[in-house]
């Protein structure tokens, strides 16, 4: 039977190829509930593995074939469950760099998530199906956590801001006036779309849309004035 | 390090906040006073002058001639170089602020709003200008007691330890500065831990009516990891007390318009909470609207 199970990153294409080591160095993870929260201290990501993501990063071993993991899904999620999630799992796992190295996925088995659960769902008699999901976050460095310096000015403008330190004074889409440093993020409809630690500004100091800066904390020494920071 | 520490210090002191020992030096001994009120609130005075981090503040001014710059070091590394000591002394308070929540060796700082309301605390995580101080402040008006409007200092068993530095709201348009809107000393502040019953994470929208949902323990893991202080440093410590927090408490995510709806909700949540109604479901797959009260159907 080992002789038969080819070795390989997810490069078989049998059920009996062995599926790819899940990532365990500079890794950190608690389960919580049904889910696994993993930390990944070199990249400094934080993802959540939903419960069919979390049984297939437990098996990831480096040792199980896709025919037993799809074994461990249908036991374990006590659901129907096909290679298709399986290779969702991988997808999304590689997405997350918890795996170890690349994952070659064959082509045919590329399947989206709609297409997944179209093919589950009939499996489960219209039943509840539950796909592999990842989410992710960055975690903040610690002056990301700071609240931000106080602002002098009410009306800046991109030629005329100032605050301590150099950094800009500049009106966010909540109505606020925030000290920030001038460097151009993303694209913004609010502050909440905006990563921790930044503001979406209105001032059009990066273009014609609001964009998400950063939050200049108090004593910032940041790049001097300029009208247009892009 | 050692050039530093030649260099003439009248006056000094050694403190232990949350667990982390501070030291703070100046040049001139009037200055003591004011770098003492820098440190974090609740902090004591050490009995050993043995400490993990110094802070070295030297005043500048007139001196003949020459007008001499104020200079503060952190350890060996200068962190202000400025003709303005007020600005030192702002950046000394931030710098030991975060130094402190950094490294406080048994505590996991989340940046957030905390109050106590019977007995248990409702704990408001958020960036900068999510509104978190507004929402302290008239959580405190509707009776329930402070704790902080910066961190929820979270211990090993995820109770929350007070953090009660003034109550600060920042500037409105045409103010020079943020306005300190009470003093520790006027509010009702609580002194002992207290465990967690509601972790509710909102951002204000102008005109917006409350809408929540509840995160799975997980999706609530994550997204406090967000505003959790020492993630990269230390990442266990992390992930064990945010552990203990979200299979604890139900953590809601959400828009709030006006403050005074947003306190109506937070109390209501969290008097049905401690009655244990069961109103709070897990979902599956990361979280979905609350069904009950109304939660999960208004719109902005």
């Amino acid at each position: 039977m080992e002789q038969r199970k080819r070795r390989g990153r997810g490069k078989g294409r049998g059920s009996e190829a062995l599926l790819p080591r899940a990532r365990r160095e500079g890794v950190l993870a608690t389960d919580v509930g049904d889910e696994v929260v993993v930390y990944d201290s070199k990249q400094h990501r934080g993802h959540c593995l939903n419960r069919p993501a979390a049984v297939v990063w437990r098996h990831l071993d480096g040792g199980t074939s896709m025919y037993e993991l799809v074994a461990h899904l249908r036991k374990e999620l006590d659901g129907p469950a096909d290679e298709e999630m399986v290779w969702l799992a991988l997808k999304e796992l590689d997405r997350a760099q918890l795996l170890e190295g690349r994952l070659d996925m064959p082509a045919s088995r590329d399947v989206s998530r709609r297409q997944a659960l179209r093919r589950l769902g009939v499996a489960a008699g219209g039943g509840a199906v539950l796909l592999p999901a990842i989410s992710s976050i960055v975690a903040p460095p610690v002056h990301a956590q700071v609240s931000a310096a106080a602002c002098p000015t009410a009306e800046p403008d991109c030629a005329t801001f100032s605050c301590p330190g150099g950094c800009a004074c500049v009106p966010t889409t909540e109505g606020a006036t925030v000290c920030i440093v001038p460097s151009c993020v993303a694209a913004c409809t609010t502050s909440a779309d905006c990563p921790a630690g930044s503001v979406c500004f209105t001032l059009g100091c990066c273009g014609p849309a609001t964009f998400c800066v950063p939050i200049a904390p108090a004593g910032t020494s940041c790049t001097g004035p300029r009208a247009r920071w892009q | 390090m050692a050039k530093i520490d030649r260099l003439g210090w009248a006056a000094g002191l050694a403190a232990i906040s949350y667990g982390h020992r501070v030291g703070v030096r100046v040049s001139e001994a009037g200055a003591l006073k004011r770098a003492t009120a820098c440190l974090p609130p609740g902090w004591k005075l050490a009995a050993r002058p043995v400490v993990d981090c110094v802070y070295s503040l030297v005043v500048g001014g007139e001196g003949g001639r020459v007008r001499r710059f104020s200079l503060l070091y952190r350890g060996a590394e200068r962190i202000a170089r400025t003709h303005d000591l007020d600005s030192v002394f702002e950046t000394l308070e931030e710098d030991l602020k975060l130094h402190v929540a950094a490294a406080a060796p048994s505590r996991v700082f989340v940046h957030a709003g905390v109050v106590g309301w019977r007995g248990r605390a409702i704990v408001l995580p958020g960036r900068s200008y999510a509104g978190k101080s507004t929402l302290v402040a008239a959580l405190v008006r509707a009776g329930a007691t402070y704790y902080s409007d910066e961190f929820a200092v979270l211990d090993g068993r995820g109770r929350v330890h007070p953090y009660a530095r003034p109550l600060v709201l920042r500037a409105r348009p045409g103010e020079s500065a943020g306005r300190v809107l009470k003093q520790p000393t006027d509010l009702p502040v609580g002194k002992r831990p207290l465990p967690v019953r509601l972790v509710a994470l909102t951002h204000y929208k102008p005109g917006a009516r409350w809408r929540s949902q509840v995160l799975s323990p997980g999706q609530a893991l994550l997204a406090l990891m967000e505003s959790t202080v020492p993630v990269r440093h230390r990442p266990e410590a992390t992930l064990k007390t945010l552990r203990e927090v979200v299979t604890r408490a139900p953590v809601i995510k959400g828009v709030r318009g006006e403050v005074e709806e947003a306190v109506e909700r937070l109390l209501s949540h969290q008097a049905r909470t401690v009655m244990g109604s069961g109103i709070f479901m897990h979902a599956g797959r990361g979280s979905r609207p609350l069904a009950d009260g109304g939660e999960g159907d208004g719109a902005a």
